[in-house]
């Protein structure tokens, strides 16, 4: 269980953390951040 | 000058299409947990089994992110439009992050099954190469200045790299099946799902796949809102 909780979970987690990454440079580069 | 005026069509098309898709990948997401969750157990694997609803669908993205190079690649070379060059780039960035977590979810499977986290097999060596040598596109344009020479020499290696794509895909039957890591997936009737396991495995690919088109489009536009500042910075008005 343990192994499937950290296959999702990474998985999760870099796709969010990398998106919120590009939201935040976007509106920063757009002048709206 | 307005920035709606100063768009492409490729950056309007990916600023018109990313709003609608984000609330489709959400509904997609919150669907595909659910059929993970309601996935029947596998008898022989047991509950880590339930690994192949992700490891799968990110490497068709990572295959997607590179496919996407290749042919930003070779549209710029044809067209020699800077907009093909960052729909390069953007399908390098997020490829390369689709199969850092491919590269990620595997060997967590594998250490859980095989009882060891890495086999140099002939499908985990070219996935391994084929990581590389994006990571190496990466590297090597965020250490250059730019340019068309840059982008002609980016476009050129990345259509290469495409070629590993099918050669990573189906190093398995190369082999002869002397591969230990399992068979591609085949859907169908003689596939190699279990009953109630086709469902999950499908929202798995539609969520990832729709998961990598808005990661895409994002990071296109922030590619090109880069290029936008770093003009208006060096003068230019374009």
């Amino acid at each position: 269980m343990s192994y499937l909780i950290a296959s999702y979970g990474i998985t999760a987690a870099v796709l969010i953390g990398y998106a919120w990454s590009l939201i935040s440079e976007r509106r920063r580069l757009s002048g709206d951040g | 000058m307005g920035s709606e005026a100063l768009q492409t069509g490729l950056e309007r098309f990916a600023t018109r299409t990313r709003g609608p898709l984000g609330w489709v990948l959400l509904v997609l997401l919150g669907v595909y947990t659910w059929t993970v969750i309601q996935a029947p157990i596998d008898s022989v694997q047991g509950i880590i089994q339930k690994i192949l609803y992700v490891h799968p669908p990110l490497a068709y993205g990572a295959y997607l992110g590179f496919i996407f190079t290749g042919i930003g690649g070779a549209i710029y070379l044809w067209k020699e439009s800077e907009d093909w060059d960052r729909f390069a780039v953007a399908g390098a960035e997020v490829g390369i992050i689709f199969c850092t977590l491919m590269m990620i979810t595997g060997p967590i499977w594998a250490k859980g099954t095989w009882g060891k986290w890495w086999s140099w097999d002939p499908r985990l060596t070219v996935t391994l190469l084929l990581w590389f040598i994006y990571l190496a596109y990466a590297v090597l344009r965020s250490f250059s200045e730019g340019g068309s020479r840059t982008a002609r020499f980016a476009a050129v290696y990345g259509i290469l790299g495409v070629l590993l794509i099918p050669l990573n895909y189906y190093v398995i039957e190369i082999f002869d099946n002397r591969s230990i890591h399992p068979d591609n997936i085949k859907a169908g009737e003689d596939g190699s799902l279990g009953a109630g396991m086709g469902l999950p495995f499908l929202m798995g690919n539609l969520a990832l796949f729709t998961a990598f088109l808005w990661l895409f489009l994002l990071r296109f536009e922030v590619e090109t809102l880069r290029a936008r500042a770093a003009r208006l910075a060096a003068g230019e008005t374009s």
